[in-house]
C-alpha cells in the first residue's frame, strides 16, 4: 500500500473531521471541543512536518480522484504547496488557542469552531491543489466557510458586511469559473505544471489567453484585495478578531495571492506570461495597490481598519514579487506569503487583545497602552517594524529580495514603490507605537476587563508573542535551514528554473 | 595558550558583548540586577582592552553576517565604552525619575545595537544593528521627555526613516553589484560599478541625515535643548558618531577618485564648518548643537577629500578611526563640561541647558528650518564669504563672535582650524 | 440466483407496487403511513434490482403481457430512465420520511394514496416506450399533483390548484393532439418505431408545436411558468418538494426523449433549439430576478425552480452544433436540482413549521435554533448556485464547457449571471438567518426526522458532485443521447 497517496487527504481530514464533529457538539461541551480543536491542529502539524521532511528527501505525495471524465481532483504536496500548508498549519494552531481564549463565554462557539476548521480545511485544500479545478473547488469552499464567520456576530452590520463580502467573492468566483472552463476547452488539461502548460498553444489563441489571464487575476484579485477589488476587506472587519487574523494572515487574502502565484508560475509560466505582456500590467496593479492601501491606512482611526488597509497593501507585495518575473523577486514574493502571515496575524491578535482587555478599538484611545500591556505591545511593535521592513524582522527579508529581484529584472521603478510603501508604513505604524509607549495613559480605559495581576488572559497573550517571535526569527535566522527563506529558495529552484 | 584558542575565546567575548545587553534588556532580568547598565558594558569593555584581531562569520544570522574586531574598530569601540559608561553612571546617579525599568530596556537595546554596528563587518549587519540602535535610541530619547523632546524625537524619526530608506537602496545596489557584502568587498566593487556615483550620493545623504549635519541638524538643536545630560551624551555617542562610522565603512573610499561629486561633498563640509562657526557666535544658539554640527561637517570635509583623492585617503586611512573616536570623545567631554559648569552656576539640575530664547518656542519647526536653510542658501549663493560676514556684522553679532572666540572656548577654534587644514590638505 | 435477478420483470413491479400500495392506503387509512413508507422503500430496492438487470443485460425492454410494439404496451429502460427512476426513488424516500411526521390526521389519509399514485405514474412515465402510454401516465401524474396541491386546503392553495389544473389539462390536451397527429401520420405510437418512420413533414411540425407547447407548459418554461410559483408556494411542503423536484422533471424528460428520438434528427438546425435556448435564458434571468424580489421564502424557492428549469433548456442550442457534454450537463442538472430543490423546500417547510411564517426578513436567528435546517438550506443552496463541490457545479461546468467550445458567449454570460443572482437570493435568506428579527415570535419544535430528511437530501446533492464519473457512465447505457460515448 502506498502511504504517500494518503498524506494529502489526511492533511485535509485532520481539520475537516474535527470540524464536522464539532458542529454536532452542544455549547456546553467546552472541553471536548477544545481537545478536538487542538488535537486536530497538532495532528495536522505533525503530518505537515512529516511531509515536509519527505519532500525535502525527494518523496512524492499525490492523490488523484476522478471528478469528471477526463478531469481529476488532484492533491499534490509540492514545495510551494507545502509552504502555504505549513503556514496554515502553524497559524491554525496558534489561532485556535487564541480563539478559545477570545471566545470564552461567548455564544455559538460550536458553530464558530466548526466553520473555523472548515475554513482551514479549505485553505489547506487550496494549498495542496494540483490543478486549477481542484483549486477552484477549495477556493469556493473557502468563500462559503468564511461567510458564517464574517456574520458570526449576527448583527445588522455583520449581515451587511457578509453581503458585501459575498458580492465580491462570488462574482470573483464566477469569473474564475469562466476562465477555468475556457482554459480547459482550449487545452484539455488544467494540471499545474512548472513553467506552465500553455506555451504550446499557437499565436491565434493569444488574445483569448490574455483575456483568460485577466479573468483569472480578477477572480483571484478579489480575495487578494487588489485595487479596485478590495472593497470587501475593510468591511469584513466586523468579524471577531481571530477571524480577522485568520482571514488576513492565512485564509482568504492569502488564497487569492496564492492563486495569482499559481496562475503566473504553474498555469501560464513566467516566461510565457511575460511574452504575452500580461505581467507588466499586473506589476503596475500591484504597485498601485501597495501605495493605495498604505495611503488609505494613514487616515483610519479604527485600529482594525488600519490593519485591514495595511493588509491590502502588504499582500500585493506577493503579487508584485510574482509579476516582476525574476527568480529573486519570486523568492521575495513567495516568502512574503509566510512573512506577511506571521506579522499580520500578530498585529491582529494584539488588536484583539486591546479590544478584549481594555475595550480599545481606536488608535486615538491607545495612549500609554504599552505600560498597561507591555507584552502585547511588544509583539505589536515587532509586527509593525516587520511591516515597515526594518531589520531584523521578517519584512526586511521580503523587501530585500523584492528590491534585488527588481534590480535584476531591470525594473528600478519597483524600488521607488517599495521605498514609498515603507515610508507610508512607517507613517502609519510609528505614530501608533509612539502613542502606545510614550504617551501618558488615561486614568480609565474604555472598557476594562479584570485579569488580576496579568495583563490579559494567557491564551490571548501567548499567540501574539509566539507569532511575533516567529516573525523575528524568520528574519533574524533567514539563512538557516528550514527558514521560510530557505524553503522559498528551494521552491524557486524546483518550480521555476533559475537562470 | 595557543593563538587559536585565544581567537576562539575572543570571538566568544565578541558575541557576548553584543548578546549580553540584548539579553539584559528583558525587563524581568534587569529589574532583578543591581547596576544593570554597567553590567551590560562589562563584556565589551573587556573586548576593548583585550589585544588581538579576530573575525567571526555567522552564516545563519540574517543573510550571513559577521563580527570583526581589529585595531581600527577598537578605537571606536573604546570610545563607545567610555561614552556609554559615562552615560550609565550619570543615569544611575541621577535622582530623577528616568532611571526606571523601561528606560533601562531602551538603554540596553540601544547599547546592543550600537555595539553590534561597531563590530559588524558587513553592510547588512551594520544596517540591521543601526536600525535597532536608532529606534532604541528614539525610545530612550522621547520616553520621559517634554513636548520639546517629543518634537525633536519626531524630527529625528523622520530623518531616520528617510536615511534608512536611502541606505536600504544603497544596500540593494551593493548586493546587486556584488555577492560579498563585507565592507572591503563592497568598497572595491562599488568603486568599479557603473552605479558608483548614485551609490555614493545615496550613502552620503543617508549618513549625513543620520549624523545631523546642516541642514539636517534641526532635531539636534531641539534635542540638546530639551533633554537631560546623559541623553545628550548619548546623542553624540549613538547617532552622530555611528553616522560617521557608517560613512567611512560604506563609502568606496580610497579606491576611486570621484571628481566633482567629491568636490561637492567637500564644499558641503566646509560650508557646514563655516556656518557652524558663525552660528556658534550667536548668543541665542545652542552651542553644543553647532559644535556637533561643525564637527560633523569637518568630518565630511575630510571625507570629501578622501573621495577626491584616493591616494591621500590610503595614506592617512589609519587616522580615520582614531579621528572619529577622538571627535566623539571631545564632544562628549564638552557636554559633560557644559553640564558641570551649568550645574555649578545655577545650582540647578542639568535637565535643561540655558533657557535660550523664548521666541524659538514660538516659531515652529518648519519656520526655523526654512530660516536656517535660507541663510545657508544665501551663503551658498554668495560665495564671497565677506558678504556672509557682513550679514552677521549688520546683524550686530560680529562683536559677540569676537568675544566668543576670544573668551569662551578656544578648543572650538582649534577644531575648526584643524578641520580646515585636513579638508584642504589635498587642494 | 443471478438468473432470477436478471430475468425478473422489475419494471412491471415498479409500476404495480405503488398502485397497489395506493389502493391499500385508500382502503385502510389507518395503515396508510406504514404502507406508504414500506412501498417507497420497496420501490427503491426495485430500482436497485432494475439497475442490476440493466448492468447485466443492457437496455431493458419488456413487452407487458407478451404483446409487443406496435400494438402492445412496451416498457423500456436505458441509462437515462434508470437514473430518473433512481432519483425519483431517492427523493421519494426523503419526501416520505418527511411526510410521515409532517401530515397529520385527515391530510395524511389523503396524502399517502395520492403520493403513491403519483409515484406509480412517475415510474410508468420513465419506463414508457410509447407516446400514448406516456400520455396516460402524464395525465395521471398531473391529476395526482393537482390533488396534492389542493391538500393544503387554504384559499390560496385552492386557487393555485385550480390554475394548475387548468394548465395541466391544457398541456395534456395539446400533447394528446400531438400524439394523435403522429399516430395518424406514421401509424404507430412506439417511440423507436416512430424514430424509424418519421420524416420531415408538416405533420411533424404540427406535432412538435402541439406536444412542445403542452410539455413546455407543464415544465413551466418561461413564459409559460405562470402557474408554477403559486402552486409550488402554497402547496404543503412535501408536495412542493415533489412538484419541484420530480413532476416538473417528468415533463422535461418526455420532451427530452421526444426531441432525442423523434424531433431532434428531423427538425434540428431549424431554429427550434435556438428558440428553446432563448426561452431558457429568459427563464434563468426572469426567474432569478423574481426570486430575488420575493419576501416569502417558498415563493423565492418556487421562482428559483423557474430559473433552474431554464438551465435545462440552454442545452438544446448547445447540443445542436456538436453535442458533446451538453446532455450530460442536463442529466446532472436534473439530478442535482431534484435533490437540492427537494431539500430546500423541506428546509423552508421546517422554517415555516418553526416560526409559523416564511417571511425572509423575520427568520430570526434560525442558524442557532435550527442548525440542521439552516445547514440543509445552505448546502442545497450551494448546489443551486452551482458552487463547487456539488452536483450543480458539475452540471454547470459541463454546460459552460459546451457553451465555450461553441463560442456561445451569450449563454455563458446568462449562466454566470444566473449563478450570481442565485447566490444573491440564497444568501439573502442565509443572511437573515443569522440576525435577530425585529419581531420575535413563538416557535414550535420541529421533528428531528423532518430536519434530517432535508439535510440528508442536501448532502446527497453535494455528494453528487463527486460521483460524476459513475453517474455519467450509467446514463450512457443504451446510448440515449445518440453520441456513442458521453465524452470523446
Amino acid at each position: 500500500m502506498n502511504w504517500n497517496a494518503w498524506m494529502p487527504p489526511l492533511m485535509i481530514a485532520s481539520s475537516l473531521l474535527p470540524g464536522l464533529i464539532i458542529f454536532g457538539l452542544t455549547e456546553e461541551r467546552v472541553r471536548l471541543r477544545t481537545v478536538l480543536n487542538l488535537s486536530g491542529a497538532l495532528v495536522k502539524l505533525v503530518l505537515v512536518g512529516f511531509v515536509l521532511w519527505g519532500v525535502s528527501q525527494g518523496q512524492q505525495y499525490e492523490t488523484r480522484l476522478a471528478l469528471l471524465p477526463g478531469l481529476e481532483l488532484v492533491l499534490r504536496a509540492g514545495p510551494l504547496s507545502l509552504l502555504f500548508v505549513s503556514l496554515s498549519a502553524v497559524l491554525w494552531l496558534v489561532t485556535t488557542v487564541y480563539a478559545i481564549g477570545y471566545l470564552e463565554h461567548s455564544p455559538h462557539r460550536s458553530r464558530f469552531f466548526g466553520f473555523f476548521s472548515l475554513c482551514v480545511t479549505a485553505t489547506v485544500g487550496v494549498a495542496l491543489s494540483g490543478n486549477l479545478i481542484t483549486f477552484l473547488l477549495f477556493y469556493e469552499l473557502l468563500t462559503l466557510a468564511t461567510y458564517p464567520l464574517v456574520v458570526h456576530r449576527g448583527t445588522e452590520a455583520a449581515r451587511h458586511a457578509g453581503l458585501i463580502y459575498l458580492r465580491y467573492t462570488i462574482t470573483g468566483g464566477a469569473l474564475l469559473l469562466v476562465a477555468t472552463v475556457w482554459l480547459y476547452t482550449l487545452t484539455g488539461t488544467l494540471e499545474f505544471t512548472p513553467q506552465g502548460f500553455l506555451d504550446s498553444l499557437g499565436a491565434e489563441h493569444h488574445t483569448a489567453l490574455i483575456i483568460i489571464f485577466t479573468l483569472l487575476i480578477a477572480g483571484f484579485g478579489v480575495k487578494a484585495a487588489l485595487v479596485p477589488l478590495h472593497g470587501w476587506l475593510p468591511q469584513a472587519m466586523v468579524a471577531p478578531a481571530p477571524v480577522s487574523a485568520l482571514l488576513h494572515a492565512v485564509a482568504v487574502v492569502k488564497a487569492g495571492a496564492f492563486g495569482i502565484v499559481r496562475v503566473v508560475y504553474d498555469v501560464f509560466g513566467v516566461e510565457f506570461a511575460a511574452n504575452l505582456g500580461v505581467l507588466a500590467p499586473l506589476a503596475w496593479l500591484a504597485a498601485i495597490t501597495i501605495i493605495y492601501g498604505s495611503l488609505r491606512a494613514l487616515f483610519q482611526d479604527d485600529l482594525k481598519r488600519r490593519l485591514a488597509f495595511s493588509t491590502i497593501s502588504q499582500v500585493s507585495y506577493i503579487v508584485l514579487g510574482t509579476a516582476i518575473a525574476g527568480p529573486v523577486a519570486a523568492i521575495g514574493g513567495v516568502v512574503h506569503l509566510v512573512h506577511q502571515g506571521l506579522m499580520k496575524i500578530t498585529l491582529f491578535f494584539c488588536a484583539g487583545n486591546l479590544a478584549e482587555t481594555l475595550g480599545i478599538h481606536k488608535i486615538s484611545e491607545m495612549n500609554g497602552v504599552g505600560r498597561r500591556m507591555p507584552w502585547t505591545m511588544a509583539a505589536f511593535t515587532i509586527g509593525a517594524f516587520g511591516m515597515i521592513g526594518a531589520p531584523p524582522v521578517a519584512g526586511f527579508v521580503t523587501k530585500w529580495y523584492l528590491g534585488l529581484g527588481a534590480l535584476q529584472a531591470g525594473q528600478e521603478w519597483v524600488i521607488i514603490v517599495l521605498a514609498g510603501s515603507s515610508l507610508l508604513n512607517a507613517a502609519y505604524f510609528l505614530p501608533i507605537l509612539h502613542r502606545a509607549w510614550f504617551q501618558e495613559p488615561p486614568s480609565t480605559w474604555p472598557k476594562e476587563f479584570d485579569f488580576g495581576r496579568k495583563e490579559t488572559a494567557w491564551m490571548l497573550l501567548l499567540p501574539p508573542v509566539i507569532t511575533a517571535l516567529m516573525a523575528l526569527a524568520a528574519g533574524l535566522l533567514a539563512t538557516s535551514t528550514f527558514s521560510p527563506l530557505e524553503w522559498a529558495q528551494f521552491i524557486a529552484e524546483h518550480e521555476f528554473s533559475r537562470p | 595558550m595557543s593563538a587559536e584558542i585565544y581567537a576562539i575565546l575572543l570571538s566568544i567575548v565578541m558575541v557576548i558583548a553584543v548578546a549580553w545587553p540584548l539579553l539584559l534588556a528583558i525587563p524581568a532580568l534587569h529589574s532583578r540586577l543591581y547596576w544593570p547598565r554597567h553590567l551590560a558594558i562589562v563584556p565589551v569593555a573587556l573586548l576593548a582592552v583585550l589585544p588581538g584581531n579576530v573575525s567571526l562569520q555567522l552564516p545563519w544570522l540574517l543573510f550571513g553576517t559577521g563580527f570583526t574586531i581589529d585595531d581600527a574598530t577598537r578605537w571606536v569601540l573604546a570610545m563607545s565604552v567610555v561614552i556609554w559608561f559615562t552615560a550609565a553612571t550619570m543615569i544611575t546617579s541621577s535622582k530623577q525619575g528616568f532611571a526606571n525599568g523601561r528606560s533601562t530596556t531602551f538603554f540596553l537595546l540601544t547599547l546592543a545595537g550600537n555595539l553590534g554596528a561597531v563590530l559588524a563587518n558587513d553592510l547588512v549587519g551594520f544596517f540591521c544593528f543601526t536600525t535597532i540602535m536608532s529606534y532604541g535610541f528614539y525610545a530612550l530619547f522621547v520616553q520621559n521627555g517634554n513636548a520639546e523632546t517629543q518634537r525633536a524625537g519626531r524630527l529625528y524619526l523622520i530623518f531616520l526613516i528617510i536615511a534608512d530608506l536611502l541606505l536600504f537602496e544603497a544596500l540593494l545596489l551593493a548586493a546587486f553589484t556584488t555577492d560579498n557584502l563585507r565592507f572591503e568587498g563592497v568598497r572595491e566593487a562599488m568603486a568599479k560599478a557603473s552605479s558608483s556615483q548614485f551609490y555614493l550620493w545615496v550613502t552620503f545623504i543617508g549618513f549625513a541625515l543620520k549624523t545631523g549635519i546642516w541642514p539636517a541638524h534641526l532635531w539636534l538643536s531641539s534635542a540638546f535643548k530639551s533633554t537631560n545630560q546623559a541623553t545628550a551624551l548619548l546623542i553624540i555617542g549613538v547617532p552622530v558618531v555611528m553616522g560617521w562610522l557608517g560613512a567611512v565603512r560604506w563609502l568606496p573610499l580610497g579606491e576611486h577618485a570621484f571628481g566633482i561629486s567629491a568636490m561637492i561633498i567637500q564644499m558641503i563640509g566646509v560650508i557646514g564648518v563655516l556656518y557652524a562657526t558663525l552660528k556658534l557666535c550667536t548668543p541665542t544658539s545652542v552651542k553644543i548643537v553647532w559644535m556637533s554640527s561643525g564637527a560633523a561637517s569637518l568630518f565630511i570635509a575630510a571625507l570629501g577629500t578622501g573621495l577626491a583623492h584616493p591616494t591621500i585617503w590610503r595614506q592617512y586611512e589609519y587616522l580615520g578611526y582614531p579621528f572619529i573616536a577622538s571627535l566623539g570623545i571631545l564632544l562628549a567631554l564638552l557636554i559633560v563640561t557644559i553640564g558641570w559648569t551649568q550645574k555649578t552656576r545655577h545650582q540647578h539640575p542639568a535637565v535643561a541647558l540655558p533657557r535660550v530664547e523664548i521666541l524659538n518656542r514660538w516659531i515652529g519647526a518648519t519656520r526655523q528650518w526654512g530660516e536656517d536653510t535660507l541663510l545657508g542658501l544665501q551663503s551658498l549663493w554668495h560665495v564671497s564669504w565677506l558678504k556672509v560676514v557682513k550679514h552677521y556684522q549688520y546683524s550686530s553679532h560680529w562683536q559677540k563672535l569676537q568675544d566668543f572666540v576670544a573668551g569662551w572656548n578656544a578648543t572650538i577654534t582649534l577644531f575648526v582650524l584643524l578641520g580646515l587644514a585636513l579638508a584642504w590638505l589635498a587642494a | 440466483m443471478g438468473a432470477v435477478f436478471t430475468e425478473f420483470p422489475w419494471g412491471v413491479i415498479l409500476i404495480l407496487l405503488p398502485v397497489t400500495g395506493g389502493m391499500l392506503c385508500f382502503l385502510w387509512p389507518q395503515i396508510a403511513k406504514i404502507t406508504g413508507l414500506f412501498i417507497v422503500f420497496a420501490v427503491a430496492l426495485l430500482v436497485v434490482g432494475l439497475a442490476w438487470q440493466i448492468f447485466d443485460n443492457g437496455v431493458y425492454r419488456h413487452a407487458v403481457g407478451g404483446w409487443g410494439a406496435p400494438l402492445g404496451v412496451d416498457l423500456y429502460a436505458d441509462g437515462l430512465s434508470l437514473l430518473m427512476l433512481a432519483i425519483t426513488a431517492l427523493v421519494g424516500i426523503g419526501i416520505s420520511v418527511y411526510s410521515a411526521t409532517y401530515f397529520k390526521h385527515e391530510q395524511a389519509v389523503l396524502f399517502w394514496p395520492l403520493w403513491l399514485f403519483l409515484l406509480a405514474a412517475l415510474n410508468a412515465l420513465f419506463l414508457s416506450a410509447d407516446i400514448f402510454n406516456i400520455y396516460v401516465t402524464f395525465e395521471l401524474m398531473g391529476l395526482a399533483a393537482v390533488a396534492l396541491v389542493a391538500l393544503a386546503g387554504s384559499r390560496e392553495a385552492l386557487g393555485a390548484a385550480m390554475r394548475y389544473l387548468l394548465a395541466a389539462l391544457l398541456g395534456s390536451l395539446a400533447y394528446l393532439l400531438g400524439v394523435a397527429l403522429l399516430y395518424h401520420g406514421f401509424g404507430t405510437v412506439d417511440i423507436a418505431l416512430l424514430a424509424e418512420r418519421a420524416e420531415p413533414s408538416p405533420i411533424i411540425w404540427a406535432a412538435l408545436g402541439l406536444m412542445g407547447a403542452g410539455l413546455l407548459l407543464k415544465t413551466a418554461l418561461f413564459p409559460l411558468h405562470f402557474w408554477l410559483p403559486p402552486a409550488h408556494a402554497s402547496a404543503p411542503t412535501p408536495v412542493s418538494a415533489l412538484l419541484s423536484a420530480l413532476v416538473v422533471k417528468a415533463s422535461f424528460y418526455i420532451l427530452l426523449r421526444l426531441w432525442l428520438e423523434i424531433f431532434g434528427p428531423l427538425v434540428g438546425g431549424a431554429g427550434v433549439e435556438q428558440l428553446l435556448g432563448l426561452l431558457g435564458a429568459a427563464a434563468i434571468l426572469w426567474g432569478s430576478v423574481q426570486a430575488l424580489r420575493q419576501t416569502r421564502l417558498k415563493l423565492l424557492i418556487a421562482y428559483s425552480t423557474v430559473a433552474q428549469v431554464g438551465y435545462l433548456f440552454l442545452a438544446f442550442p448547445l447540443v445542436a452544433a456538436t453535442g458533446v457534454s451538453a446532455w450530460s450537463a442536463v442529466t446532472y442538472l436534473v439530478l442535482s436540482h431534484a435533490l437540492a430543490k427537494a431539500a430546500m423546500f423541506m428546509a423552508a417547510g421546517n422554517l415555516l413549521c418553526f416560526g409559523g411564517h416564511d417571511r425572509i426578513a423575520d427568520l430570526d436567528r434560525v442558524v442557532q435554533r435550527l442548525p440542521l435546517t439552516a445547514g440543509a438550506f445552505a448546502l442545497a443552496g450551494v448546489s443551486i448556485m452551482g458552487l463547487p463541490p456539488s452536483g450543480g457545479f458539475i452540471g454547470k461546468w459541463l454546460l459552460l464547457e459546451a457553451a465555450l467550445m461553441q463560442g456561445r458567449w451569450d449563454l455563458v454570460v446568462v449562466m454566470i449571471l444566473g449563478g450570481l443572482l442565485a447566490a444573491g437570493y440564497i444568501f439573502k435568506v442565509l443572511g437573515y438567518a443569522f440576525t435577530q428579527a425585529d419581531v420575535s415570535h413563538e416557535s414550535k419544535a420541529v421533528p428531528a426526522s423532518m430536519e434530517w430528511a432535508a439535510l440528508l437530501l442536501a448532502v446527497a446533492a453535494i455528494l453528487l458532485g463527486f460521483l460524476a464519473v459513475p453517474v455519467l457512465s450509467l446514463v450512457s447505457i443504451g446510448d440515449p443521447f445518440g453520441i456513442g460515448e458521453v465524452r470523446p
